[in-house]
């Protein structure tokens, strides 16, 4: 058994937590304010009648069961004196009193209704409720021996010792995750956050939706202005935080849905592409009529209507416009006690005051190590957490499962240990390797004839072979493969796909000058060297938006090719997608080395002319037609979003999405699982084609194969739909309704059935049956129409 | 089939999820008059039994259900939409008026989108449109 420390009651403080106490550790999460959960309290959802995939309700789920685990200890209002980290990690704290052990807790409201001055809120958001105290109201802060909240918990969970109390925490590592601080609009005095009325930062923005329809008033005219404290080399902010322009058009988004007469303007430098539904997003958004405005607004001031005057640069000369609201999205700055903590965990801090550890127990994860979105930073805690076991800290006691009351049986279904992993890409390796150094068989197999550069000893190895058929269900899955041996039978317990994508390919035909970007590098090599200098182009954003993955291949190839002699090199795009550090270091050294950057706005032509490529696009700063004549032109990769392997889908048994990759799960559950149980998906055949991003999945991934194979059995609770074997007509709808594919036919029964430990319980194939044969244990008809309070008058 | 009165409580249907939003509901006076079945996924609701309960004299039936692409169980709410306009459908023609039976897409965060709902409801139904 080991204990661990985390800094920071966060999201990403929290998941970590929550990880490591499912695997058997015991944590103790210390947290400097009096609220759990950190920045998410303050986000809204910000759906409209579709869900855009903000990850705040999944975030709030989350919190509220790891708070609830009686592995984890939160420590509210507590603050870090001294560390000594020599042998073992010994952490000196100071809490403030009351704490709640919310292990034992009922939520009751008990000690809220006990309160005689009335300390205590209790706040709930979805699934997550706490009690924060205020400590400048609290009696035992005034001196007084007041412990009614302490003797009116009927659990037992409150805890007073003293207003203040010291303690030792010694751990094995500790995680720090402190999270960050918005970017003080203050700080630019001219954009007139708390200066003019009717500014508001995105935060206060998120924190005004989260209980209200509109800003100030509805019908109103809001302009968002992005990149405020985020690529700013004046302010010492080179880097994009990569979440604003995220919020900035899910809240723009978000307030012209709830009602239609909001004017609202988007003034931007670049948008980002955060999610791979963006094209679809983006072009959503302008269809609803939101105005997107290239040019960051230099100067707010209010002007003679009443209304917020904005000065924007445009093209040489100046426009301007009037707004009755201002949302300013600052990016993301370091947390407040960020250089308190980094000195006492000896925390090394780069030029924008992101941490990194030095030490081997400490551990850095979250927004205070970089720009994260939510599922991002949720994902990255997981990887941390991975690497923790991976230093030896990792022996934990095998977490007892307490058997929660039911009325149902519980059935222990063995599961079978070995993994197959479909696709040899770096997703596939990756979570092969990963899965191999925790000790599981690993077969891995690839369609093709490669290769692999790293070393995969231990992991069964098969090239030039297929999944033809699977059957059964997670923990047993039972697979024929082609190999060029014949067809083998394999037995698994869980498969990762990782196949990549198709490679559709653009509509704009790659011949003669114009070549596909992956290959511009050796055809400009190829062509026979001239005396002057030759203009080499680089087009991007020909028909959808760029990924970072994309962008990141363009500005290599760029900066490669200019640094050979006599070349120019031209990019051409709408965006330029750098949403991470390394991106906007590889943007700024390819300007540097002379790559230019044209964007355009509308339609762009290429053509071929036989000596050159003739480019012609609309300038929006020039505001004209811009002909450019170049020799060689290559054009991204195209045809973005590639669809996974159809058949392979069909095989595995799971759902593609609109663009006919395979659908990463709703976001309720984890990152790289599917809808059927047991079948993960990874890499580009799941839309994500970046690499740190696909590494960084790969390991949560492995993580989770690991958590879900580990134990060597699933606890079944066997509540399950139950078919009628008398009224079941074999009509095949609840397979083909069920989205886990959890039901079978029982040929000896003649009768539909489902798997235990498939079953979700969701009750879709109750509802779809036609013969209603399916019931829902606990949710019978009668049962839900029966009311305590039926005959209560209206 | 019994006149429809305003005897009864009106009926919300809701996941989950969307009885997170509506246990959230601060004014718990709106809650009045309203009686909550919660279901695993919206997708388990049937026309049968949303007839069922306007047999049984509710007034009007609310079902909630999570925004779009965000239904644990996939396409859930999809159903369930197609399930409540059928119904309406249905009362329309046997002659008690559609309207009767509403769809709202609501997150576990949404509360205040809730007690908008229920406003609105709760003027629908005094008002005598129903």
């Amino acid at each position: 058994m080991s204990k661990f420390l985390i800094v920071g009651a966060g999201i990403s403080g929290i998941s970590a937590a929550e990880i490591l106490a499912r695997k058997g550790h015991y944590v103790e999460i210390i947290e400097s304010t009096g609220a759990i959960g950190g920045k998410v309290n303050g986000y809204a959802c910000k759906a409209t009648d579709s869900c855009s995939r903000c990850g705040v309700c999944i975030a709030n789920t989350s919190l509220a069961g790891a708070i609830r685990n009686s592995r984890i200890r939160t420590r509210t209002s507590a603050t870090i004196n001294k560390v000594i980290n020599n042998h073992s990690l010994d952490v000196w704290i100071e809490q403030k009193n009351p704490q709640i052990d919310y292990s034992k807790c009922s939520f009751c409201d008990s000690c809220v209704n006990s309160c005689p001055v009335g300390c205590i809120t209790k706040t709930t958001r979805g699934e997550f409720t706490q009690y924060i105290f205020d400590h400048e109201k609290c009696l035992l802060h005034k001196g007084k021996a007041c412990s009614q909240c302490l003797e009116n918990c009927p659990s037992g969970a409150v805890e007073i010792n003293g207003a203040v109390s010291d303690m030792k925490i010694s751990a094995a590592a500790a995680l720090i995750a402190i999270g960050h601080e918005n970017y003080d609009a203050r700080n630019k005095v001219r954009l007139g956050y708390g200066r003019l009325e009717n500014v508001f930062t995105g935060s206060d923005v998120e924190e005004i939706l989260s209980h209200q329809d509109y800003l100030y008033r509805s019908g109103e005219d809001v302009a968002f202005i992005q990149c405020v404290g985020s690529r700013d080399p004046e302010a010492g902010r080179n880097f994009c935080s990569s979440v604003c322009c995220s919020y900035a058009l899910r809240l723009a988004r978000v307030l012209k849905y709830r009602n239609k007469d909001t004017k609202i303007t988007i003034y931007y430098i670049d948008i980002q592409n955060f999610d791979k539904t963006f094209t679809a997003f983006r072009n959503e958004l302008e269809g609803m009529g939101i105005d997107f405005v290239r040019g960051i607004p230099f100067s707010v001031e209010r002007g003679r209507t009443g209304k917020l005057k904005v000065l924007v640069p445009d093209g040489g000369a100046v426009s301007s416009a009037e707004h009755d609201a201002l949302v300013l999205s600052t990016g993301i700055a370091p947390a407040r006690n960020s250089d308190r903590i980094a000195d006492l965990f000896h925390l090394d801090s780069d030029e924008s005051g992101f941490l990194s550890s030095p030490e081997k127990n400490i551990f850095v994860t979250g927004t205070c190590s970089k720009p994260l979105s939510i599922l991002d930073s949720m994902t990255a805690a997981g990887e941390a957490v991975r690497f923790i076991s991976g230093c030896g800290y990792g022996e934990a006691e095998i977490p007892e499962i307490t058997p929660h009351e039911t009325a149902f049986e519980v059935r222990d279904i063995p599961l079978r240990r070995d993994v197959l992993v479909i696709g040899a890409g770096p997703a596939g390796i990756c979570t092969a390797s990963a899965l191999k150094l925790m000790g599981y068989p690993v077969t891995l197999i690839d369609k093709n004839n490669i290769k692999p550069e790293e070393d995969l000893a231990g992991v069964d190895f098969i090239t030039g072979s297929e999944l033809v058929s699977l059957d059964g269900s997670v923990g047993n899955f039972i697979a024929d493969i082609k190999t060029p041996r014949g067809i083998m039978n394999f037995n698994f317990g869980v498969i990762v796909a990782a196949t990549g994508t198709e490679n559709n390919g653009n509509t704009v035909s790659k011949k003669g000058n114009i070549v596909s970007l992956d290959r511009l590098g050796e055809a400009v090599s190829a062509r026979k060297r001239r005396r002057e200098a030759s203009a080499v182009a680089i087009v991007l954003d020909l028909e959808i938006d760029e990924t970072r993955a994309s962008t990141e291949t363009a500005l290599k190839t760029a900066l490669e090719i200019q640094e050979r002699e006599r070349y120019q090199v031209f990019i051409f795009c709408k965006d330029m997608r750098v949403a991470s550090p390394e991106l906007e270091r590889l943007y700024q050294s390819s300007r540097d080395s002379g790559v230019t950057i044209i964007k355009y706005s509308g339609r762009l032509s290429v053509e071929d002319d036989g000596s050159g490529v003739i480019i012609e696009f609309d300038d929006p700063y020039l505001n004209r037609r811009v002909v450019v004549q170049c020799i060689i032109a290559g054009i991204s990769p195209g045809g973005i979003p590639q669809k996974a392997d159809p058949a392979l889908m069909k095989l595995l048994g799971i759902t593609g999405d609109c663009y006919g990759q395979i659908q990463e799960n709703n976001v309720h559950l984890f990152p790289a699982g599917t809808n059927r149980p047991g079948v993960f998906a990874l890499g580009s055949c799941r839309g994500e084609h970046f690499g740190p991003q696909i590494l960084l999945d790969a390991g949560a991934a492995a993580r989770s194969i690991d958590e879900l194979i580990a134990p060597g059995i699933i606890k079944v609770e066997l509540s399950n739909v139950v078919v009628d074997q008398d009224k079941c007509i074999l009509c095949l709808t609840c397979i083909r309704s069920c989205p886990s594919r959890a039901m079978i036919i029982n040929s000896e029964k003649g009768c539909a059935q489902s798997i235990a430990e498939v079953c979700q319980k969701c009750g879709i194939c109750v509802g779809e049956c036609p013969a209603k044969a399916i019931v829902l244990p606990g949710y019978e008809d009668t049962k839900i129409l029966e009311s305590a309070d039926d005959a209560g008058n209206y | 089939m019994p006149e429809i009165t305003k005897t009864r409580k009106a009926v919300i249907f809701c996941c989950e999820n969307s009885s997170l939003a509506v246990n959230a509901v601060k004014d718990t006076r709106l809650l009045e008059g309203f009686e909550q079945k919660v279901l695993p996924c919206s997708g388990k609701l049937e026309v049968g039994l949303i007839l069922k309960c306007l047999e049984r004299e509710h007034p009007f039936i609310l079902v909630l259900a999570c925004p779009l692409d965000n239904c644990k169980y996939l396409k859930g709410n999809m159903r369930a939409r197609k399930r409540v306009d059928l119904a309406n459908n249905i009362c329309e023609e046997i002659g008690i008026g559609g309207g009767r039976v509403r769809m709202d897409y609501v997150s576990s965060l949404d509360a205040h989108k809730v007690e908008r709902i229920l406003k609105e409801v709760r003027e629908q139904i005094q008002g005598g449109l129903i």
